[in-house]
C-alpha cells in the first residue's frame, strides 16, 4: 500500500494560471457563525491568542476536531495556527471574507485542522455544504483535486528538473568550459542526476564540472542544471534563466520567506536571496518531493512518527489515526488504509 | 510509561545543564529543545565534519528556520574512514555541490527520536523506512539493541553515541556515511577510461 513516488519541483518553467483555482471553488457562501470556546493550545500559542472566532460556518458548534480527543482551544484566534490547508490562488483568496471568523468557500475543500480547536470550531468540510463538490469527505474517503501548497508548487514550477540549453555562463568564461564531448568528459565526473536529487531529468550522460550537472545527448553538450551548494551557492547570483515565480502563500509564511523578491525555488530547495543583488543568502528549506496528495496512499519512506516537537502535544498517533510530517504539513493518515486524510498547516 | 525501557530510563544532567535521557539500550539523548539544530550543532562531540560540511554548503541554514529536520550525523572517525577523495571533495569548493548531495542522504523530514525509531521497527515488523532529502531512502533495522541504518546502496552504519533533540529536530550520529564512497568523486567518465 505504500507507495514511493519522489520528483523534483522544478525552478519556474512554466507558472500555471490554473494556479489559482476556479472562480467558483472560491464562491462561498458560509457564513462564519462559530464561537471558539476552546482554549489555546500549548503555551506558546496561547501567548498570542485570543478570545478568536471559531470558523464553523453553517456548522456552527459542530465539534470539528479530527485530531486528538484531549485537544481543546480554538483555531484562527492563536494567530493561524493549523489553518485549513486550501488557500487557492488570488482568486480564491478574493473570497476569504474575514478568515478568522468567516467561513467560505474555498475552505469547503479540504478538511479544515485548527491548533487547538476542539469547541466551537467547524469543520470545512462537514460544517458547510456550500462549494464543496472537490472536497475530500472523510467519511466516504472521497477527494478530488484538493488545492494545497505542494500541489500548486507542482503547477507552478513543474516536477522535474530543468535543464537550460547552452554551457553554463561560468564555465563558457573559463578556457575550454565546454569543450566537445570527447574532450570534455575526459575532465568531468559522471553523475547520476538522482544523486543531486534530481528525480525524472531528461536521459542522457551527465557530468559534474564546478557546481554543474552538464547534460550531454548525441549532438553534444546539450544544457546544464545548476546545482545547490555548487552554482546555486552561498553568494552566488540567481541565474536569471530560473523564472522568479511567487511560492504558494503557505510556503512563504511557514519558511518565513517574505516577499517575494527575498527568496527563490529550485528543485526542492528554497533559497533566500538580497532582494537587491539577487545574491543568494542562506538555504530555507529542503523539500523532499514526495508526491504526497490527499486521499491517496502516504508516499513510501514514512514509518516512523515524526511530527515536530511544538506539535506533538497534539498530533499523535492513535489507532484511529497516525500523523507525519513532511514538506511543512503534518498529514493525518488512516492507519488501515495508509489512505492520507489531511493536511494541516504549521505556522508558529 | 511501562515496559522495561522506560523502567531503566533515568534522567541525569550533564554538565552544560542540558537534561540527558538514558533508555535502556545506553542510548543518551540530550535534550537541547531551547535551542535550534544550527545552535546545536557545533557543540557536539565527535561531529565537526559533519558540521562543517553543512556550513560549507550553506545547508546549516535550513537548520535554523522553522521547519524540523532529522540528521543521521556520520561520525568524525566514519568520514575519516572514507579516505582521500572524501576528503579531497570536503575541502574542494569546486565539489561542495557533490559533499549537499551527500548530506541530503543522511536528512530526514520531522524530528525522528530513538524511541519513536525502535517502537516503529517493532511495530513494523523490524523494518522502517526514511524518506531522505536526497534521492534514496533510509532503512533501519533493530538486532538486540543495535539500530541498522541502510541506504539501499551497500553502506550501512549504526546508530551509535548520544542523539540530541532540538526545538527543531533531532541529531542522532552514525558510524558510517550513507553513500557510496565513488559518490563523492563520481564514476570515471567512459572518455577516459
Amino acid at each position: 500500500m505504500w507507495t514511493r513516488s519522489k520528483m523534483t519541483l522544478a525552478a519556474g518553467v512554466a507558472a500555471l494560471a490554473m494556479a489559482a483555482s476556479p472562480a467558483a471553488f472560491a464562491q462561498g457562501k458560509g457564513n462564519g457563525n462559530g464561537n471558539g470556546n476552546g482554549k489555546g493550545g500549548p503555551p506558546a500559542a496561547s501567548a498570542k491568542g485570543n478570545q478568536g472566532k471559531g470558523n464553523s460556518d453553517r456548522g456552527g458548534g459542530q465539534k470539528a476536531d479530527r485530531g486528538p480527543s484531549k485537544s481543546n482551544g480554538n483555531g484562527n484566534a492563536m494567530r493561524g495556527k493549523d489553518r485549513d490547508v486550501d488557500r487557492g490562488g488570488p482568486a480564491v483568496k478574493a473570497n476569504r471574507g474575514n478568515g478568522n471568523g468567516n467561513g467560505n468557500g474555498n475552505a469547503k475543500r479540504v478538511e479544515t485542522d485548527y491548533r487547538g480547536n476542539g469547541n466551537g470550531n467547524g469543520n470545512a468540510v462537514r460544517g458547510n455544504g456550500n462549494g464543496n463538490r472537490d472536497a475530500f469527505d472523510r467519511r466516504s474517503n472521497v477527494n478530488v483535486d484538493v488545492d494545497y501548497a505542494l500541489p500548486q508548487l507542482r503547477r507552478t514550477f513543474g516536477t522535474s528538473p530543468r535543464v537550460i540549453d547552452g554551457c553554463p555562463p561560468g564555465l563558457a568564461k573559463k578556457n575550454n568550459g565546454c569543450l566537445p564531448p570527447g574532450q570534455a568528459k575526459a575532465r568531468y565526473r559522471d553523475y547520476d542526476p538522482r544523486f543531486f536529487g534530481l528525480t525524472g531529468a531528461e536521459r542522457g550522460d551527465y557530468y559534474y564540472r564546478d557546481g554543474y550537472l552538464l547534460r550531454y545527448g548525441g549532438s553534444g553538450l546539450s544544457g546544464y542544471i545548476p546545482l545547490l551548494a555548487g552554482a546555486l551557492g552561498i553568494g552566488d547570483v540567481w541565474p536569471n534563466y530560473y523564472q522568479s515565480e511567487p511560492m504558494p502563500r503557505y510556503y512563504g509564511d511557514y519558511y518565513g520567506l517574505g516577499d517575494q523578491r527575498s527568496y527563490r525555488y529550485a528543485d526542492n530547495v528554497i533559497y533566500r536571496v538580497d532582494p537587491e543583488t539577487s545574491a543568494i543568502a542562506s538555504v530555507a528549506a529542503l523539500l523532499t518531493g514526495d508526491d504526497f496528495r490527499i486521499g491517496q496512499p502516504m508516499p513510501r519512506g514514512y514509518d516512523v512518527y515524526n511530527v515536530p516537537y511544538s506539535y506533538r502535544d497534539r498530533y499523535y498517533d492513535t489507532p484511529d489515526a497516525n500523523y507525519r510530517y513532511a514538506d511543512g504539513y503534518v498529514y493525518r493518515v488512516d492507519p488501515t488504509t495508509r489512505l492520507i486524510q489531511a493536511a494541516i498547516e504549521l505556522l508558529v | 510509561m511501562q515496559g522495561g525501557i522506560a523502567a531503566a530510563l533515568a534522567l541525569s544532567l550533564a554538565a552544560c545543564g542540558a537534561e540527558t535521557t538514558t533508555d535502556a539500550a545506553g542510548n543518551v539523548t540530550e535534550d537541547r529543545s531551547g535551542d535550534d539544530m544550527a545552535q546545536v550543532f557545533g557543540d557536539i562531540d565527535g561531529l565537526s565534519m559533519t558540521a562543517n560540511a553543512l556550513e560549507s554548503t550553506g545547508l546549516d541554514g535550513v537548520l535554523e528556520g522553522a521547519a524540523s529536520y532529522t540528521v543521521f550525523a556520520p561520525t568524525d572517525d566514519a568520514i575519516g574512514a572514507l579516505g582521500a577523495d572524501a576528503d579531497a571533495a570536503l575541502n574542494d569548493e569546486s565539489r561542495s555541490a557533490i559533499v549537499a548531495a551527500v548530506l541530503r542522504e543522511h536528512m530526514v523530514p520531522g524530528a525522528v527520536t530513538l524511541d519513536a525509531i525502535r517502537k516503529a521497527i517493532t511495530d513494523n515488523g523490524g523494518r522502517v523506512t526514511l524518506s531522505t532529502f536526497g534521492n534514496g531512502d533510509l532503512t533501519l533495522t533493530q538486532s538486540g539493541d543495535v539500530i541498522t541504518i541502510a541506504n539501499g546502496e551497500g553502506q550501512t552504519a549504526t546508530l551509535s553515541g548520544d542523539s540530541t533533540v532540538t526545538g527543531n529536530g533531532v541529531v542522532i550520529p552514525i558510524d558510517g556515511v550513507l553513500a557510496n564512497p565513488q559518490a563523492f568523486a563520481g564514476s570515471e567518465p567512459a572518455a577516459a577510461q
